[in-house]
């Protein structure tokens, strides 16, 4: 347990000193920041919605990024340069080993919602501050819900942490860097499309229910997303994090068994 | 007392692609290293070396044959007790030597105090002590293998198995290297070293074994295997012709075969060594 604690912590500096990754993580949180003068429009309350839909979006479409391709980066640069082969010569077990570069990897992935959400709450204070005498009749029937907004970009980590998991799995079998990335980036955009057709009222069938049992069902955390202007659903919150934490989990004993097939 | 490593008749097939030809790396070692001994495994590149101690360490699975160490299966405890040196090592380019060593020496289960302690000795070890702040990412070659040894004897193990450790190394280095595994050696752990450079093993080995094509082609003590048979020599210190002509005479008189006189000369590894250290 220990040594999975020091490997993910390793794993945390490697992934932090990343330059790619910092560059993702900047211009996300620069898109956050400029995300009030994107809209020329004068919306009144709808603006709220606007700031949160684009930071909620932003952990979304730039997490996804980070998850996938950092992920992959971590596993295939241990494996490429054999570090691991050092790794695995200490009593350290190859569960040890994926367990310690996940729990790294979902670290980073929580710095970077911490940021993001807290760029995004900062903006909604500010774009209903700015709304001045006035906010009272532009902010009607919508009132910034912070700890919902929190909870929404917790419920959003754990779904990143899914995706990581996904593609750790990928790693497990893939001999290259590219495939890997290929193919995780592949699995996700399965799983966003089942839960495009889900969002858009299609009917569930025998094929989105057998996607969304290997793929992870984002459906299930799109409910978070109403967090932010209303109260937290306990059910919803408590159903997608344990759903993720399970999922995520599940892949983790995956990619650990699957490694521990192969031979370094 | 069982033997520190015992293998028997080991086997290791490597398939290439989907036609299935492939390389038999291994094929049919057996041997027994003993505690407190240095045993060399010597053979050419490809020999299967590299193969032979991965599946020491139980990272590679044997097709078939036997492994113990310690007279046990290999189990993850085991590698407590183990240290191994990769060959042409490669680290976290991101860690300063001292983070690295430091990292391994907590994944051996030390608590963040000690093994800060033994870091800090097994780099002064090695001679990293100055480099230690700096990122791996700057070492040259050397320094590098330096401290792949300083990892693998962090946790101060009992048996360390070195792929080459002096590839890479200028003779000087080779000659640090030597020094301090002669040095573990006199603290009573049993070394297990894989190379290809013939005079280091000289000087260190006790017992050999060479491999060619996966297999072992001699193993022994080197004393055993290199004394040549019915074959003296003596060193002469200051003798001109005429005297070394009269010596050769009486020996000739003895009934004894005179086969080889010439000027002693130093190998040139000592030569090179003496003329840098001036
Ligand atoms: N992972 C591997 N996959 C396929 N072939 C391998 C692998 N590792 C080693 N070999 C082959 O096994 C043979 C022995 O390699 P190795 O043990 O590294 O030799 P040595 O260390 O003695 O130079 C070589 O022909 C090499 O190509
Ligand atoms: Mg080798």
């Amino acid at each position: 347990m220990k040594s999975v604690l020091t490997i993910a912590a390793n794993t945390f500096r490697d992934a932090i000193r990343q330059k790619l990754i910092l560059l993702v993580a900047l211009i996300a949180l620069v898109l956050v920041i400029s995300s009030k003068y994107f809209l020329r429009l004068d919306l009144g309350h709808e603006q709220l919605r606007f700031v949160f839909d684009f930071g909620s979006g932003a952990i979304g479409f730039f997490g996804s990024i980070i998850a996938v391709v950092s992920t992959c980066q971590l596993f295939h640069s241990e494996i490429d340069n054999k570090t691991i082969v050092t790794l695995l010569s200490k009593p350290v077990g190859i569960g040890g080993f994926a367990f310690g570069k996940l729990f790294g990897e979902s670290g980073v992935l929580a710095l970077f919602c911490a940021i993001i959400a807290a760029a995004t709450c900062a903006m909604l204070f500010y774009t209903e501050a700015s709304f001045g005498e006035s906010a009272q009749r532009l902010s009607a029937g919508l009132t910034i819900n912070y700890s919902g907004v929190v909870a929404c970009c917790f419920i959003q980590w754990i779904k990143l942490c899914c995706i990581a998991a996904v593609a750790s799995a990928v790693c497990s079998f893939s001999r290259s860097l590219l495939f890997s990335v290929v193919i995780s980036f592949m699995c996700l955009a399965i799983s966003l499309m089942g839960a495009v057709t889900l969002g858009l009222g299609g009917e569930k069938s025998n094929f989105t229910n057998f996607v969304s049992t290997i793929f992870p069902d984002f459906q299930i955390f799109s409910a978070a997303e109403a967090f932010a202007f209303e109260p937290v659903l306990p059910e919803a919150f408590f159903g997608a994090a344990g759903y993720g934490i399970v999922y995520a989990a599940a892949l983790c004993l995956l990619t650990a068994w699957s490694f521990s097939k192969r031979e370094f | 007392m069982p033997s520190v490593i015992k293998i028997e008749n080991l086997r290791k097939y490597f398939r290439y692609g989907i036609r299935g030809i492939g390389i038999q790396a291994v094929d049919g070692i057996s041997l027994e290293v003993e505690e407190g001994e240095v045993f060399g495994l010597l053979g050419p590149n490809g020999a299967g070396k590299s193969t032979t101690i991965k599946i020491i360490l139980g990272l590679t699975r044997p097709n078939s044959g036997k492994c113990l160490l310690f007279g046990k299966e290999m189990a993850r405890q085991t590698r407590q007790n183990i240290g191994y040196l990769p060959e042409s090592p490669y680290f976290y380019k991101f860690l300063t030597g001292f983070e690295l060593v430091v990292f391994y020496a907590k994944l051996c289960g030390m608590s963040n105090d000690s093994a800060k302690n033994a870091a800090m000795k097994a780099l002064s070890l090695v001679g990293l002590d100055d480099a230690a702040n700096r990122q791996i990412g700057l070492y040259s070659k050397g320094m590098v293998q330096r401290a792949g040894l300083a990892q693998a004897i962090v946790h101060n193990p009992k048996l360390l198995i070195l792929d080459e450790p002096a590839s890479g190394l200028d003779p000087i280095g080779a000659s640090d290297m030597a020094d301090i595994i002669l040095r573990l050696k006199s603290e009573g752990k049993t070394v297990l070293l894989c190379s290809h450079m013939m005079s280091e093993v000289e000087k260190l080995c006790s017992r050999v074994a060479i491999l060619s094509k996966g297999k072992i082609a001699a193993i022994g003590k080197l004393d055993d295997m290199l004394t040549i048979s019915r074959t003296s020599r003596i060193d002469i210190k200051n003798a001109d012709a005429s005297q070394l002509a009269a010596i050769r005479k009486y020996a000739e008189s003895l009934g004894v075969e005179v086969s080889k006189a010439e000027h002693a000369k130093v190998p040139l590894d000592d030569f090179f060594r003496k003329v840098i250290s001036k």
